[in-house]
C-alpha cells in the first residue's frame, strides 16, 4: 500500500460517496428485480407452493439450493474477518468490513429464503414453539440466527471510530445522514477504556465466529446428509460444504473488492498484491475443495451401489451431466489454471475467474439439492396417473423470486457501500501510525 | 440532476408496471372447474355438506386450489349460508347442527343443496345442487354368556308418502372398527338389510382397541343416492386391551418427541447456545459501556 501521510487524504479516500449515473441505474436496476420478486411472491402467498414446480418427489427446487449457496457466501466473513485476523495477515485489513458486509447480506437472505420456500410462512413460529431439538432443521435455524448476530456485530463494531469519523468529518451531507452517524458512532470518543473494549470484543468474536460459522454450513450438509438419500448419504458432506463455501465466498470478496477498486479509485489500498494474495488463497482453496470433490463422487461411482448408480450416471453421462461438467470446467479448473500464473492473479483476470467461480458455485448447490430428489430409493410410482411423476424445472415465479433475493443481497451490499466505509479507515490509520486526534489519540496506548 | 431524477422516477413506474401486467398475464388462462357436492349425516346431531372443485387436465381430473365456494339455500343463489375457500386438495366442508340443516329441509322433507365456485382470475364460475332425504342408522350391541358379541343395527329412512319414518330395506350398509387412517372392516364389505332395515353381525373377539379395550365403531349407509351417507358412531369395550410396554416415542430417543429429545443432545445444545448468546450479550454490554462513556465525555 503506497503511504497515505494525514487522516484527511484518508478520509478523502474513503467515506462514501454519492453515486454517479452508473451507481444510480444499478441500484434501480436492483430495486426493480427486487419488486418483480415481490409480485411473485404475492402470487405465491395466494396461490401457494402450487406456483412452483416443486412436488412430492422434488420437494426441494432453487429456493433450497439458493439458500445453500447464500450460507455459503457467507462463510467468507469468517475466513477474512476471523481466520486471516488472528493469523496476523495485515494485507488483509483492507477486505475485512467487504468481506463482512457480503457476510451479513447473504446470511440475512439464507434466512429469508427459507421462509419463501415455506408453503405457509404465518406458522414459522411454530418451528420455535413445537420444533424439536433432534432435528438438524432447528439446529440450522438456531446456528443461522447465531452466525447472523455474530456477523453483525463484527461488522458493527469495528465501525465505530470510522462511523464517529464521518461524523466529525463530513459536513455537506444531509441532516439525517449525520444523525445516523451520531446515533450509530455511540459517542465514539477513541478514549482508551473506548479502545479496549473495540480489540477485546473484535478478537473474541474472531474467536467465536470460526466454529459458528464451521458449524452453520456443516449444520446445513446435515439437512441432507442425515437422510438417507442417494448423493447425500455421505460423511464427507460437512467438510466438503465448508471447503466449498471458502471458495465462493473467496471468490465474492475478490469480485466485490475489483468492483470497489474500479468504480472508487481505490488502486493504492486494494492494490495488486491484495488481489494476488486473494489469487493464491483461491487457487488453495480450490483445491482443497477439488480434493473433496473427488471424494464425494469418487468412491460411490467405482463402487456403483444400487440406489446410487442411477443418480451417478445421471450426473456422469445423463441429463445433468453438461451442468456437472461445466461446473467442474468453468467452476473450478479453468479458474484454478489461470490463476496459477501471475498473470492470472492480476485485478482483471482475477475478477473474471472469480465470477465464473461463483456462477459454478451456485449452479453446483442446484446440483446437489435437485438431482438426487430425481433419484428415489423408493421406486417413482405413476402421480396422479402420469407416469413421469418426477419432473421439476423452475417455474418463472421461482426464478423471478430467486433473482430477487440475490438482487436483495446485491441492493443491501450496494446500500451499504454507499453510506459506509467499506474500508476500514481507523485500522489503515493504525497500520500507516497516522494520528487520528482527536478521533482515535489512543490507539496505540491501547495496544500497548 | 431533477431531471434525472424525474426521468428515473418514471422509468421505474413504467417497469414495474410491466412487471405486474406480465405476473397477472401468467394467471388469466382461466380454467373451466367442476363443482360435486356430497352430504354427510352423523347420528350425534351434525351433518356435513362436502363440497369438491376439480378440472380436467389432459386424462386427468386435479383440484382447484385457491377457489371460494358459496353454499345458498336457494336455487337462485339468494339466500347465502356461508362461503369457504377449499384446502389444497380443492376440498372444503361445511358443518351443519341439527337446526342449521333443517334450514335446508322443505315442505316434502328434503333436504337441497346448491353450492357455486366463484370466479376468479384463474378458474371460471361453477354450480352444483344436491337432493338428499332423511335417514337415521341405530344400533344395539349385545354379548351373549358365552362370550359371543352380536351388532345389530337398523336403517329408517325417511318417506316423503306417508311423512314417517320406515325401515330401510334392501339397502347396504357398510360396519367396521375405526382406525387412524380408514376403517378396518367387520363381516362383508355390504350388508343388506332385512325387511326391517336390520342387519346382524357376530363381533370379532380378537380386534386390538386402546389400553382399555375401546374399540370405536362405526355403521354407515355410503354415498346413496337418495341419502346421501349416514353415519353411526359408538365406542365399545369390545376390543383386547394394548399394552404399549416399550413405545419408543415414549422415551428418550432420537426419534422421541420434542419433549423427549436425548438428555445429551439437550445439554450440549443448550451449552453451546447460553455459552454463544451469553457472550454475545456481554458484548453488547461492552458497546452500552462504548456508549455510556462516550456520551459522558461529551
Amino acid at each position: 500500500m503506497n503511504t497515505i501521510t494525514s487522516i484527511n487524504e484518508l478520509t478523502k479516500d474513503l467515506q462514501p460517496r454519492k453515486f454517479g449515473l452508473r451507481g444510480q441505474l444499478w441500484t434501480t436496476l436492483l430495486v426493480l428485480i427486487v419488486l418483480n420478486g415481490f409480485v411473485s411472491y404475492y402470487f405465491q402467498l395466494k396461490n401457494g407452493l402450487s406456483v412452483t414446480d416443486m412436488s412430492n418427489y422434488v420437494s426441494w427446487g432453487i429456493y433450497i439450493s439458493n439458500f445453500v449457496f447464500f450460507v455459503a457466501i457467507s462463510l467468507v466473513g469468517s475466513l477474512i474477518s476471523a481466520i486471516l485476523k488472528l493469523s496476523n495477515a495485515k494485507w488483509s485489513i483492507p477486505l475485512t468490513r467487504i468481506a463482512e458486509i457480503i457476510a451479513v447480506a447473504n446470511i440475512m437472505f439464507a434466512g429469508l429464503i427459507i421462509i419463501v420456500d415455506m408453503g405457509r410462512p404465518d406458522r414459522i413460529l411454530n418451528l420455535f414453539m413445537y420444533g424439536r431439538i433432534q432435528s438438524p432443521i432447528v439446529w440450522d435455524v438456531l446456528v443461522v440466527m447465531t452466525y447472523l448476530a455474530i456477523s453483525i456485530l463484527l461488522l458493527y463494531i469495528p465501525l465505530l471510530p470510522d462511523l464517529a469519523l464521518l461524523r466529525d468529518k463530513m459536513k455537506d451531507i444531509p441532516k439525517w445522514q449525520h444523525q445516523l452517524y451520531k446515533i450509530l458512532s455511540l459517542g465514539w470518543t477513541g478514549t482508551e477504556a473506548q479502545y479496549k473494549i473495540l480489540h477485546k470484543s473484535v478478537n473474541g468474536l474472531a474467536i467465536v465466529i470460526i466454529p459458528v460459522a464451521l458449524g452453520i454450513h456443516t449444520v446445513t450438509s446435515w439437512l441432507f446428509a442425515s437422510t438417507l438419500r442417494g448423493g447425500w448419504n455421505s460423511t464427507n458432506f460437512g467438510p466438503y460444504f465448508v471447503a466449498g463455501a471458502f471458495v465462493v465466498g473467496a471468490a465474492a470478496v475478490i469480485s466485490l473488492m475489483y468492483i470497489a477498486r474500479r468504480y472508487y479509485k481505490l488502486e493504492r489500498y486494494l492494490n495488486e498484491d491484495i488481489f494476488d494474495k486473494m489469487g493464491k488463497l483461491l487457487v488453495m482453496l480450490s483445491l482443497v475443495y477439488t480434493y473433496f470433490t473427488i471424494n464425494e463422487y469418487l468412491t460411490p461411482a467405482f463402487k456403483m451401489m444400487e440406489g446410487e448408480r442411477s443418480l451417478i450416471q445421471d450426473l456422469f453421462i445423463g441429463g445433468f451431466a453438461p451442468m456437472f461438467w461445466g461446473v467442474q470446467i468453468f467452476g473450478v479448473i479453468i479458474p484454478v489454471f489461470v490463476m496459477l500464473f501471475r498473470k492470472g492473479r492480476k485485478p482483471l483476470p482475477l475478477f473474471i475467474v472469480a465470477n465464473m467461480v461463483i456462477v459454478g458455485a451456485w449452479f453446483k448447490r442446484y446440483l446437489i439439492v435437485i438431482p438426487t430428489l430425481f433419484h428415489p430409493y423408493l421406486p417413482a410410482i405413476k402421480q396422479n396417473g402420469v407416469p413421469s411423476a418426477i419432473h421439476y424445472f423452475p417455474t418463472w415465479h421461482e426464478w423471478s423470486i430467486t433473482i430477487a433475493s440475490l438482487a436483495g443481497s446485491m441492493l443491501i451490499i450496494t446500500i451499504l457501500f454507499r453510506y459506509l466505509p467499506f474500508i476500514s479507515m481507523w485500522e489503515i490509520a493504525e497500520e500507516q501510525h497516522i494520528e487520528l486526534d482527536p478521533i482515535i489519540p489512543a490507539v496505540e496506548k491501547s495496544k500497548n | 440532476m431533477r431531471t434525472m431524477k424525474n426521468i428515473f422516477s418514471k422509468l421505474m413506474l413504467v417497469a414495474v408496471s410491466v412487471l405486474i401486467a406480465g405476473n397477472i398475464a401468467t394467471a388469466q388462462e382461466k380454467i373451466a372447474p367442476k363443482l360435486r357436492l356430497s352430504y354427510i349425516k352423523h347420528m350425534s346431531g351434525t351433518s356435513e355438506i362436502k363440497a369438491r372443485a376439480y378440472s380436467k387436465k389432459g386424462k386427468e381430473f386435479e383440484p382447484c386450489m385457491g377457489v371460494t365456494i358459496g353454499f345458498y339455500k336457494d336455487a337462485d343463489e339468494e339466500q347465502l349460508y356461508k362461503k369457504q375457500d377449499v384446502d389444497h386438495m380443492g376440498e372444503t366442508t361445511v358443518l351443519l347442527s341439527e337446526q342449521d340443516a333443517s334450514a335446508f329441509r322443505d315442505s316434502t322433507g328434503q333436504y337441497h343443496f346448491y353450492a357455486k365456485i366463484e370466479k376468479n382470475t384463474k378458474y371460471k364460475s361453477a354450480e352444483a345442487d344436491l337432493a338428499v332425504m332423511s335417514a337415521t342408522i341405530d344400533a344395539e350391541f349385545k354379548q351373549e354368556n358365552d362370550s359371543t358379541k352380536v351388532l345389530k343395527a337398523t336403517l329408517m329412512v325417511y318417506d316423503a308418502a306417508s311423512k314417517k319414518m320406515i325401515p330401510g330395506a334392501s339397502m347396504p350398509l357398510k360396519c367396521g372398527v375405526k382406525r387412524a387412517l380408514c376403517l378396518l372392516p367387520v363381516g362383508k364389505e355390504l350388508n343388506n338389510t332385512n325387511d326391517q332395515g336390520q342387519i346382524e353381525l357376530s363381533f370379532p373377539n380378537d380386534i386390538p382397541g386402546d389400553k382399555d379395550g375401546n374399540l370405536t365403531i362405526v355403521v354407515k349407509l355410503e354415498e346413496d343416492d337418495n341419502y346421501g351417507t349416514v353415519m353411526f358412531e359408538k365406542t365399545v369395550k369390545w376390543g383386547v386391551p394394548l399394552l404399549h410396554p416399550d413405545n419408543p416415542l415414549a422415551s428418550r430417543s432420537l426419534i422421541g418427541s420434542r419433549n423427549n429429545a436425548p438428555w445429551f443432545m439437550v445439554v450440549v445444545i443448550s451449552s453451546i447456545l447460553i455459552a454463544i448468546w451469553g457472550y454475545l450479550c456481554y458484548i453488547v454490554f461492552g458497546l452500552y459501556k462504548i456508549s455510556k462513556s462516550g456520551h459522558a465525555g461529551s
